[in-house]
């Protein structure tokens, strides 16, 4: 990617707002993406995602703030003179023309010499692996073909930009993993800045350089995928990144977390003040589990007990739901290779290091409790 | 998902831009004069209720009225009655047998209003094809011309269509399947048709009986042509008071009350026809598409079906072959074939030119409404504001306005501007009453369109004007087609206003015909008839192709 990186632009948003009538469709988001940077705008839907990318495509103006590329604000420009690509939803191909014609639409737009048009349209094609369906009109290609169709259409003319809103959306799951991969060696090919819009998170931690997470038209974090599934800044963005555990309570004394029935160990946190509301997450990837009721003896372990009262296998691991009579049901996973064979209705004991707990700060009652599954 | 796409987004006013060339012509051809049409009620010949007064104080005036709402209400029970059985079996039927139904209902669309009335003349006259047909089996021979009950059989073969596609519509969407589930709870066949069925097809049934109660209610041409001229309608005295009497004030007021009992009626109406509109179905099932779904087709509903298609079709067809007649009379089958009408048509300075002023004035009524409706159904559909609404009633008004009522207000306002006679007059009031239709096909056109579509020519690359030229315009194809032929159409067949503004010099050939029949008839106007249906069949026709062809090219 470094090496292309000059083409892509650096793009900023400050302060911008967007109001429908006395709705907030998005709030105050400030964001600032690298020269040729993959940012994924992630968030539940209404959350103010797609409504920022069409504020960046201009199609939107925004209410408040300034949305500059390359240090120039583009507020005054329409659409059509921002060069940005494009890839909607449903990919909004022109369904009166063909593959070759919707691809040299940009092209024609810009007077470019039919000679060139065709060459720059073949390359595309090569590109997106799809040389040879370049007569066909959109109806007479499958759902796949036509999401290429429309990423050829958008990078065709060499944007510095590329704006994808949910592209993989209606596909099924092979064939968006595929894409996904696709997608990232365009990236890497032509060093484009990419703004990708998604509501799926999976999809978003496998592509971002960085990722922006959306709740309620603000962006609640951003940060690599690593940073946000490890260290989440809010319930929020811990509960909609993977699955986890949410224990609510307040800071204890030592730092800890008071719930309603005790105290949890937590190893090593920045203070957060003593009696603040604060939630602790637990990711179902560091919960151990022992079918016996063993005395686990580590003193910077937490330990509950329970019964499982869910097995699923998912493939390369199972995920298993315990029912603790303490705080509610807890998701634990193990991998196929370490799984002990625990069978519904064992009764175990459930621990995991004091290290491994993260405290957040504030309790958030719009995301569940414990046992968050995504 | 779509969050804050632009869906959303706020109303934009400035798009109702678009639809003030289109207003403002509706505005000078039809509210002002409808306007002027109230005022003339309550000042002429003098100031006050007078009028009004007349009109309710005379038992003949009171009869009439009575009589156009009793005949109103004849033609909109017969036309449930033999259109129900009808939409039913459309959807039983396999997809060819539909594809015929559907033509046959689409004739009286697309075949003028003379040539239909002048072909139930031929049909039912005394020595007619159908008395001679009735005699065959020991029967009549009967009195169907010149009363109410060729009134009644010419206005339901118009109405027809009127009342089967609401129907069908709402069938269509009921899933059959819920008729199964009822057997299967113990119903009998009969028993679910009439508890389930039936009220889910309330909604057509009502949408159905209010449009043909409305529009028989303004009914000029058949009763004038098929009934009797002692029993008029409404519509005929208001036409005889303005046109023959010159009787502006009493024919005004008539006009109002007819608009009265019209609105009335749709007011009374509209909340029945809003609140019922859920059929109880998810999915729009094929009927078709299971076999076990598809239900028994009873002998005598194909009985009804083929009797309601004969009325359908019958008068437009039968002018055909007796247009190559050699006698001068319309005995069918003719004894002796020739083309000596068809000579005469175009050799007659009279037919020809009404042909050709016919013609003239069809073109540019169409390309005019074509282009004002079109970019009013744009702003309308873009503004998203919330004057959209008023903004399409206000398009809306020639076509819910009865369209005698509509002659006389033109026809009075026209006078006094020196529009009579005028081709700058016709094209004026042909253009305002088609622009409705321009504007419903267009707006139903433009909602289909994927607006993002023009977003992503945007973030290609286009301009507003290359965003409409290149992909809005092209896609759109098919509607602006169908709206010209609409509106082509709509001028080629109309009537009532063209009598009021006609002039020895201008007259349109459905005006020439009306006159003719009135007195000297020969088979000329079976010639006339017979070009008139094949002009609005080529025109329907290509235009199907036109729309229908690209895509089924591509399978």
């Amino acid at each position: 990617m470094r090496h292309a990186a000059e083409r892509g632009a650096h793009v900023r948003l400050a302060g911008v707002t967007r109001r429908f009538g006395d709705f907030d469709a998005v709030r105050d988001v400030d964001l600032d993406i690298a020269a040729g940077e993959f940012v994924t705008l992630l968030g539940p839907s209404g959350s103010g995602k797609t409504t920022t990318l069409n504020m960046v495509a201009g199609f939107i103006q925004p209410t408040a703030g300034d949305i500059e590329v390359d240090g120039r604000t583009i507020q005054a420009l329409p659409p059509h003179k921002r060069d940005m690509g494009m890839v909607f939803q449903s990919y909004a191909l022109f369904p009166h023309m063909t593959a070759e014609e919707n691809v040299a639409f940009p092209l024609r737009e810009r007077r470019r010499s039919a000679g060139d048009i065709a060459e720059s349209v073949r390359r595309a094609f090569e590109l997106v692996k799809l040389d040879g369906f370049e007569k066909r009109y959109p109806d007479q290609l499958s759902g796949g073909q036509q999401q290429r169709v429309a990423l050829a259409r958008a990078i065709v003319f060499e944007p510095r930009v590329l704006l994808m809103d949910e592209p993989l959306g209606a596909l099924d799951r092979k064939l968006r993993e595929w894409l996904q991969s696709e997608i990232k060696r365009l990236h890497r090919e032509l060093g484009l800045t990419v703004i990708f819009v998604t509501h799926d998170q999976g999809e978003a931690l496998a592509l971002s350089d960085r990722v922006a997470v959306f709740n309620r038209g603000r962006i609640e974090q951003i940060g690599t995928p690593q940073e946000l599934w490890t260290t989440p800044r809010t319930p929020f963005v811990a509960a909609f990144l993977g699955d986890s555990n949410l224990i609510r309570g307040v800071v204890a004394d030592d730092g800890g977390l008071s719930s309603s029935s005790r105290t949890f160990r937590i190893a090593g946190q920045p203070g957060l003040a003593a009696g603040a509301a604060a939630t602790l997450l637990v990711r179902p990837e560091f919960v151990q589990l022992a079918r016996t009721r063993q005395q686990h003896t580590d003193p910077g372990a937490n330990h509950l007990v329970g019964h499982v009262i869910d097995v699923t296998f998912l493939g390369s691991s199972y995920r298993l739901t315990v029912a603790c009579s303490e705080i509610g049901t807890f998701l634990a996973a193990q991998t196929a290779a370490s799984f002990e064979g625990i069978a519904e209705g064992d009764e175990v004991g459930i621990w995991w290091r004091a290290e491994h707990g993260v405290l957040l700060a504030g309790v958030d009652e719009s995301v569940h409790h414990v046992g968050n599954r995504n | 998902m779509a969050d804050g796409s632009s869906k959303q987004g706020s109303s934009r006013p400035a798009w109702l831009l678009f639809a003030l060339p289109a207003g403002l012509l509706l505005a000078g051809a039809m509210i002002i004069p409808l306007l002027l049409t109230f005022w003339t009620s309550v000042a002429e010949p003098k100031a006050g209720l007078g009028n009004y007064a007349e009109f309710f104080a005379s038992a003949t005036y009171l009869r009439i009225l009575w009589r156009t709402i009793w005949t109103a209400a004849l033609v909109t029970l017969v036309c449930l009655l033999l259109g129900y059985p009808y939409a039913y079996l459309m959807t039983l039927v396999g997809r060819r047998t539909r594809m015929l139904l559907t033509v046959a209902v689409l004739v009286p669309f697309w075949t003028s209003a003379i040539v239909r009335i002048f072909g139930w003349m031929v049909l039912l006259q005394p020595s007619g094809l159908i008395n001679r047909a009735l005699a065959l089996v020991g029967l009549g021979p009967f009195e169907l011309l010149g009363n109410l009950t060729g009134t009644l059989i010419g206005m339901v073969q118009v109405m027809l269509p009127l009342m089967i596609l609401p129907l069908y519509s709402t069938m269509g969407r009921i899933d059959r399947r819920l008729m199964v589930a009822a057997c299967s709870l113990g119903a009998t066949p009969s028993g679910a048709f009439r508890k389930v069925y039936l009220p889910l097809s309330r909604p057509g049934i009502l949408a159905g009986s209010v449009i043909v109660f409305v529009s028989s209610l303004g009914f000029y041409l058949v009763p004038q042509m098929l009934g009797s001229p002692q029993q008029q309608l409404l519509s005929q005295l208001i036409f005889d008071q303005v046109s023959s009497l010159l009787n502006f004030g009493l024919g005004a007021a008539m006009a109002v009350i007819l608009l009265a009992a019209t609105l009335l009626v749709l007011a009374a109406t509209s909340s029945l026809t809003r609140g019922s509109s859920h059929t109880g179905t998810i999915s729009l099932s094929s009927s078709n598409g299971h076999p076990t779904l598809t239900g028994r087709r009873p002998l005598g509903l194909g009985i009804i079906a083929l009797f309601v298609a004969a009325i359908l079709v019958a008068p437009a067809i039968i002018l055909v072959p007796l247009s190559f007649t050699a006698e001068a009379s319309f005995v069918f089958p003719p004894k002796a074939w020739s083309v000596r009408w068809y000579e005469h048509f175009f050799t007659d300075g009279e037919w020809i030119g009404s042909l050709l002023a016919s013609l003239k004035i069809a073109l540019m009524s169409a390309i005019i409404a074509t282009i004002l409706g079109s970019l009013a159904a744009l702003g309308i559909v873009r503004s998203r504001s919330r004057f959209t609404t008023p903004m399409l009633m206000v398009m809306l008004i020639p076509r819910v306005v009865p369209h005698v009522v509509l002659a006389v207000a033109v026809f009075a306002f026209f006078l006094v501007l020196g529009l009579v006679g005028k081709v700058s007059g016709f094209v004026i009031a042909h253009t305002a009453l088609a622009i409705p239709l321009v504007v419903i096909t267009m707006t139903a056109g433009l909602q289909m369109l994927d607006e993002r579509l023009e977003l992503a020519a945007a973030s290609l690359g286009a301009n507003r004007f290359r965003q409409i030229l290149g992909v809005t315009a092209p896609l759109m194809l098919p509607s602006i087609l169908t709206a010209a032929v609409f509106a082509f159409v709509t001028s080629f067949d109309e009537v009532i206003i063209s009598l009021f503004l006609q002039s020895p010099f201008l007259r349109t050939l459905p005006v020439k015909m009306f006159s003719s029949i009135q007195d000297q008839i020969d088979p000329t106007i079976a010639a006339a008839s017979t070009l008139i249906f094949l002009v609005a069949t080529v025109t329907i026709t290509v235009s199907l192709f036109a729309t229908g062809g690209r895509h089924a090219a591509r399978g």
